[in-house]
């Protein structure tokens, strides 16, 4: 038993350094057309929680989520960054990954351990866009929460502003889940070993 | 005048330049490798022999001072650092943490399919470079990477680089870590390919390893390198030794130390092998007692 | 592609100095920041964002961090910042404060808009320096242990605070070390000829591209945990209660004086709020209306 609760905190640990560093470092981000990027930050959380279960991914969760906020507070690049010290917005959504994670993977992995890698890393990644993006758009009807915005700048733009997140969860949500998912089987299982796609190097 | 096949004019490098970490590893350091030779580059930890190497594939660029493969400089905006890092091969310490793929077949072959090559070709230069580290290709294409034991992964590792078919080879402490066994076979590989005509620039702290393979030593210290000289010269002076702070292989050792006692032996052997046999002509010589 | 990423980890935040501010507990330094943090969400004002962004700036000059180092943050928002500033002045216009100063088509800029305008920009200036200023003053070590010292008491409630720091300290000295392997890791796969600057295809196509590096580097952090679990273990790691408690953190009277004050400036700066005075000061400046 001890020797369970000490692997989980070591690959806590470890997985929330990863995160970490995919943030200070730019690596979690995968350029995408026009200036935006694909975050992975979100997968160290996924990967932990299907290691190591539903309270593991919890705890690298809420690091990746206080990390997000300390890093858009001292080295933010974009204007989206200052919603992110609100940890409404960075550290709340980012509690749930690892559970739902979790539970996607528990769902399929006694049919197929691949599929269920590929669920989890869908269902990570889709739960970090939408209770993100869900929460900046329920901020807006509660300006003062969203760091500087008047009160009335805030209503003003009210009226755009469900259409425009969801076209941002899908332009980019959508993506990295995709990626998310990728990332996850190709780590998890090699990292136990397990087969996956064709059997075999495409080599001849 | 033929044209080295690498050379470093004046390399100054600074890490982690403009921060108050800032520390430099390379004072201005020069070094010409011509084609075809071995030079083992030795030097305490710390001495820059890693950021070195890092500079003449081009992985790193030189604050000071620039890098030349065949004539051609490393930090002209013209030149295709790519394909250079293709015909200069380049092994890293540890160098199975690269492995990434599933399988080890399409591991070793991730260099030559972004060179370009696919198909029956590609399948080709993966068997010939699995066949070259000792890796059978049809037992082990097929294998996950991360079941493979760890002389496996780092034959595989190597096969990657090898498979690119490049002129030339950078290794940084390549047996390092290696158990006995693997560490001769990798040094069998090696004089192998040497004798093949691989041009070899070698960072080691293994004086046996720079005695068996390198025509050529170049001594780095606190990022300068301070002298070059052929290995056995430089081996045999013990005086230079001791003034370089190096420790010789012990072939040189034994044959020193008989030499003390008055044996009429050489003073140099690359290998334990080769000071046997100078031993053994020493006595049937009667030149020995 | 710069290797070079000990850089973005190590640097760039913590300045080691021997200042009052830098001695101070952290678990105060935490405290003070949160505090700080709310009073300027909820500060309308720009005089007293202005008094507040001084104060920090003071703060820092008082613990030897060079100002420019504190305001690094704000560079890269600034164009965003005055965009925003510039689109809220023109949308939302407090015509009736001030004198109003251009008045050209359908555009009307009066004093109360620029000072809400420059209010805008100084409160994200004074988060960010704020922020910055707390990871100039606070080094990794001194961060976990102060966040362990703040959760031990939730231990009583089951939350099991120790283990959670534990993780915390696990985490922060992991960062390096991943540094160095991802340096080493992305320097092995571009002299094999990777190039992972170059841009095309899909989302799945470019995630392919960087698995070189994230398989090795995720796979490479999970040995190190088993190692570091094994090692654990090995020394009898019980966790919980009962630790060595981390040495020398005890609250001082500079301590708590220090928090007093930043306790007092931030209540101070949410109730001034209240009374608006910007208005007042322009109103006594200008008189009402144009």
């Amino acid at each position: 038993m001890e020797s369970r609760r000490i692997r989980k905190i070591a690959v806590a640990g470890a997985m929330g350094a990863i995160s970490i560093f995919l943030g200070a470092s730019h690596l979690g981000l995968i350029p995408w057309f026009a200036g935006a990027a694909l975050t992975v930050m979100h997968v160290p959380v996924i990967i932990a929680a299907v290691l190591e279960g539903p309270v593991v991914g919890l705890i690298v969760g809420f690091i990746f989520g206080v990390f997000s906020a300390i890093q858009a507070g001292v080295a933010p690049t974009g204007p989206i960054d200052v919603a992110f010290l609100n940890p409404l917005v960075s550290i709340l959504p980012r509690f749930l990954i690892g559970p739902v994670a979790w539970a996607a993977y528990r769902a399929i992995n006694k049919k197929s351990e691949p599929a269920a890698l590929v669920a989890a890393g869908i269902a990570g990644g889709l739960t970090n866009t939408v209770l993100v993006l869900g929460m900046l758009g329920l901020l807006m009807s509660f300006p003062v929460l969203i760091i500087g915005a008047t009160d009335s700048a805030s209503q003003a733009i009210q009226g755009i502003t469900w259409p425009v997140l969801g076209m941002v969860a899908v332009t980019n949500g959508l993506p990295e889940a995709a990626a998310a998912a990728l990332i996850t089987l190709a780590v998890v299982a090699a990292w136990k070993r397990i087969e996956y796609g064709r059997r075999g190097s495409k080599v001849e | 005048m033929s044209v080295p096949f690498l050379e470093a004019r004046g390399l100054r490098h600074t890490y982690l330049a403009d921060t108050p970490l800032a520390c430099e590893s390379l004072k201005g350091a020069d070094l010409a490798v011509e084609p075809g030779e071995v030079v083992a580059v030795v030097g305490a930890s710390g001495s820059g022999k890693s950021t070195f190497l890092q500079h003449m594939n081009g992985i790193l660029s030189p604050t000071h001072g620039a890098v030349f493969f065949r004539g051609r400089s490393l930090s002209d905006k013209a030149t295709d650092l790519t394909a250079v890092r293709r015909r200069v091969g380049m092994v890293f310490q540890r160098p199975e943490l690269q492995l990434f793929e599933q399988y080890t077949g399409d591991d070793v072959a991730y260099g030559p399919r972004l060179a370009g090559l696919a198909g029956h070709e590609l399948g080709e230069r993966v068997r010939w470079a699995m066949g070259l580290v000792g890796l059978d290709f049809h037992a082990f294409k097929d294998r996950l990477t991360v079941s493979l034991s760890g002389g496996e992964r780092r034959k595989a590792a190597l096969a990657g680089v090898l498979a690119m078919k490049p002129e030339g080879l950078l290794l940084d402490e390549p047996t390092a870590g290696l158990d006995p066994v693997s560490h001769a076979e990798l040094v069998r590989l090696l004089a192998k390919l040497a004798a093949g005509g691989m041009t070899m620039v070698i960072a080691t702290h293994d004086m046996e390893d720079a005695a068996a393979l390198a025509g050529r030593l170049a001594v780095m210290s606190d990022g300068r390198v301070v002298f070059t000289g052929e290995t056995g010269g430089v081996f045999a002076d013990a005086g230079r030794l001791e003034e370089l702070s190096l420790l010789p292989p012990a072939s040189v050792s034994i044959l020193s130390g008989l030499r003390k006692s008055g044996w009429d032996v050489p003073a140099y052997a690359a290998s334990a092998g080769e000071a046997v046999d100078a031993i053994r002509a020493a006595l049937e010589a009667g030149r020995a007692r | 592609m710069s290797f070079e990423f000990l850089r973005s980890v190590t640097f760039g935040h913590y300045i080691p100095a021997s200042s009052p501010i830098h001695r101070i507990d952290p678990r105060v330094k935490i405290a003070a920041v949160a505090l700080a943090l709310a009073a300027l969400i909820l500060c309308r004002s720009l005089v007293l964002i202005v008094l507040a962004l001084a104060a920090v700036l003071v703060t820092a000059a008082c613990a030897r961090v060079p100002i420019r180092h504190v305001l690094r943050g704000v560079g890269p928002v600034l164009p965003f910042l005055i965009l925003l500033a510039v689109l809220q002045a023109l949308v939302m216009p407090r015509a009736e404060l001030g004198p109003m100063l251009i008045r050209w088509r359908w555009i009307s800029l009066s004093a109360g808009d620029l000072v809400a305008a420059a209010a805008l920009i100084l409160r994200f200036s004074a988060l960010i320096a704020a922020f910055g200023l707390f990871s100039s003053i606070t080094g990794t070590s001194e961060l976990a242990h102060g966040t362990e010292l703040l959760l031990s008491p939730l231990a009583r409630l089951g939350f099991p605070a120790h283990d959670a720091a534990m993780v915390l300290s696990i985490a922060l000295r992991f960062v390096p070390l991943l540094a160095m392997e991802a340096e080493h890791i992305v320097k092995a796969q571009a002299s094999r000829g990777a190039d992972f600057g170059r841009g095309r295809g899909g989302p799945l196509a470019r995630a392919r591209r960087m698995l070189p590096i994230y398989v090795p580097l995720f796979l490479s952090a999970l040995r190190r945990a088993e190692s570091l679990a094994l090692a654990m273990e090995a020394r009898c790691y019980t966790g919980g209660a009962g630790r060595t408690a981390p040495a020398g953190f005890r609250i001082r009277w500079t301590d708590a004086a220090a928090f007093i004050c930043v306790l007092a400036a931030s209540v101070g700066l949410v109730l001034a709020n209240r009374f608006d005075p910007d208005r007042i000061i322009i109103l006594a400046l200008f008189g009402a209306g144009n």
